[in-house]
């Protein structure tokens, strides 16, 4: 076979497998588990030394449920964190999103999974400095496709929807961290994701805007039956969580349900 | 809603921001969002690359300016050496035959137009002098024999000898009803055919320049134009290593940015034309810039020491558009070009690297 005709049957393999992966993702049945992380390791190499930042984490996480992991820093939380979110490949295991493979996907697969089924929420905010709220949260949704008309809609209902109606124009210098992260937020949500990263929301919030922000992001969640998985230090967020993931070093210490565990966080008085 | 049924997400049926191929995924990448972004991110970092520009509009400069500044010395050294070969006709034209005043003079042109010019600035030239002579013609060659009765009680003939003139015109039937035997040939080939009739008083105009002295010149102008292609590719690579530094830096400042947009869906083709189309902003507005400042170096450099109308007049409108024109095409494509390793790098990049924030 010539070259021309491999890159054909190549493309056609290509385009073969792409529309049986959206098929399988758009009708599959599936087991139920918004996530699913098999035995997964990630090790670094620094030199001669190997860093053994994930060994061997089991994890499976519900459609609907807002999960908090936590743990001291260099515990492999984060590392955890952008294994579930696609960020970042495994040396070893498995990642189940959606009971899709991320590490068997092409770049477009990858992106279009991205774009289509999660949202992420950083902790420096991380918008497009150059962009109005309105465009960062209409941003996604071009991606995804939709029309001018629709995705301006969709953004500012949304942008209301977590308090920002007034503030559409507004480009993120103008405005403040809380609100910074609600668009954020409303980026995040924008294209109905099935599942939402959270990595330290309220990492650069004081206490009274970061308590706002989780109580936004919990009734979100209630609302569209969204997943929630953050990463955080933050203790404020123990109070909303369904399930508490303990991570220390590199493995899942222990996973305790809201309802097990006593919690006082100290408020702030007025 | 309920979510126990896996995520049926509805896929918007109608697009305007792509292309949509069978799968129902957007092909091609949304250009008004890559266009709105890459402007907007140039404008925003416009004082940083002022340097880079910089180097751009120099390069440019200099490119055009040597461009416009050769058809401007060719032009203005036939300008020049028209003008010596009209004063020099004149010259002799007087010498031959004392003050013109109310004398005849014939013209014979050859039968092409290759000494229109020429010929032009003698009349002009005689003209201006006021002097009250009688010009007849200019007579095509091929017709200078046909009427003899041209030549009754002419002072002189002055005749444009091409280099090949197969017609030998009997100068003896013309001058013989002459008040003055006098013919002035201009000729470019000092090995033309000679009148050898001592009756008549000819008199070769030769341009100035020999064929020879033509070449020497011609071999040097080489070397020059040469000396100045490595000049002007030089001045190109330093303002394209310039554009790709300044490109790295700005990839290295928006990592988190572009990483951002990774995570929102953004396929490798968004990052790739978003560079591009910065980086060609970049080179485009320079290349501008560029040609219009080496219009101006050039004009400059030539009106301080030759004629201002002489100068403008010399510049070709249609042949200085096209000089415009590849002026930018370069500065457009040393830019994209520069762009491509800074490009690589933005796609290579994992989201993960880019944003981890451990407190």
């Amino acid at each position: 076979m010539n070259s021309s005709e491999q890159n054909t049957k190549d493309t056609a393999n290509n385009d073969e497998r792409l529309k049986a992966f959206i098929d399988e993702v758009s009708s599959f049945e599936g087991s139920g588990l918004a996530v699913r992380v098999d035995d997964v390791q990630k090790v670094y190499r620094m030199g001669k030394i190997e860093v053994r930042a994930l060994d061997g984490v089991n994890l499976k996480i519900n459609r609907g449920e807002y999960i908090s992991i936590m743990g001291p820093s260099g515990s492999g939380k984060s590392t955890l964190f952008n294994m579930m979110g696609g960020l970042d490949k495994p040396t070893s295991g498995k990642v189940y999103v959606d009971d899709v493979d991320i590490a068997e996907l092409d770049p477009s697969e990858l992106a279009w999974l991205r774009c289509r089924k999660m949202g992420y929420i950083f902790q420096t905010f991380n918008l497009i400095g150059t962009m109005t709220a309105l465009e960062n949260v209409m941003l996604p949704m071009a991606f995804a496709g939709k029309s001018n008309d629709e995705a301006l809609d969709s953004g500012v209902d949304i942008l209301t929807r977590v308090g920002l109606g007034d503030r559409c124009k507004h480009k993120p210098t103008e405005l403040s961290g809380g609100q910074q992260q609600r668009v954020a937020i409303a980026r995040a949500f924008a294209n109905d994701p099935a599942i939402i990263l959270a990595d330290e929301p309220t990492g650069n919030l004081d206490l009274k805007t970061g308590q706002a922000i989780i109580t936004l992001l919990k009734d979100m969640n209630q609302e569209r039956q969204t997943t929630v998985i953050s990463a955080t230090h933050d203790h404020k967020m123990l109070d909303v969580s369904d399930r508490i993931v303990w991570v220390a070093d590199g493995r899942v210490d222990r996973i305790e349900k809201r309802k097990d565990v006593e919690i006082e966080v100290g408020k702030v008085v007025e | 809603m309920d979510k126990s049924q896996p995520s049926q997400r509805s896929i918007p049926s109608t697009s305007n921001t792509g292309s949509r191929d069978q799968f129902g995924r957007v092909k091609n990448p949304p250009m008004l969002e890559i266009v709105r972004m890459a402007y907007r991110g140039v404008r925003n970092r416009l004082g940083r690359m002022v340097v880079t520009w910089l180097g751009i509009v120099l390069g440019i400069t200099f490119l055009m300016s040597a461009m416009v500044s050769s058809g401007i010395r060719l032009a203005v050294q036939e300008t020049s050496d028209r003008r010596a070969a009209v004063e020099s006709m004149y010259g002799v034209l007087r010498a031959e035959v004392g003050k013109l005043d109310d004398k005849k003079i014939v013209i014979i042109r050859p039968d092409e137009e290759s000494s229109a010019a020429t010929l032009e600035g003698l009349l002009a030239w005689l003209k201006e002098n006021a002097e009250q002579m009688q010009i007849v013609g200019p007579v095509k060659s091929s017709k200078a024999t046909m009427d003899m009765t041209l030549y009754e009680n002419a002072s002189a003939i002055v005749a444009w000898v091409p280099e090949k003139w197969s017609l030998t015109p009997s100068w003896q039937d013309m001058t013989k009803s002459m008040q003055q035997a006098v013919v002035l040939r201009y000729t470019p080939d000092p090995d033309g055919p000679f009148i050898s009739d001592d009756a008549i008083r000819s008199t070769e105009i030769l341009p100035k320049v020999t064929e020879d002295q033509k070449k020497k010149a011609g071999e040097q102008a080489r070397k020059q134009k040469l000396r100045t292609q490595w000049l002007i590719g030089i001045s190109l690579l330093v303002a394209a290593i310039g554009i790709t530094n300044a490109l790295l830096m700005s990839v290295t400042e928006r990592y988190r940015e572009i990483s951002t947009l990774k995570c929102l869906g953004a396929l490798n083709s968004f990052i790739i034309y978003l560079m591009f189309i910065e980086s060609a902003v970049l080179g485009l507005s320079g290349a501008l810039a560029g040609t219009a400042g080496g219009i101006v170096f050039s004009l400059v450099g030539w009106i301080s020491s030759y004629d201002m109308n002489m100068v403008i007049g010399s510049i070709h409108g249609p042949e200085l558009l096209k000089q415009c024109a590849i002026c930018s095409v370069v500065g457009l494509v040393v830019s994209l070009i520069a762009a491509i390793y800074p490009t690589r790098i933005a796609v290579a990049m994992i989201p993960a690297d880019a944003m981890r924030t451990e407190i």
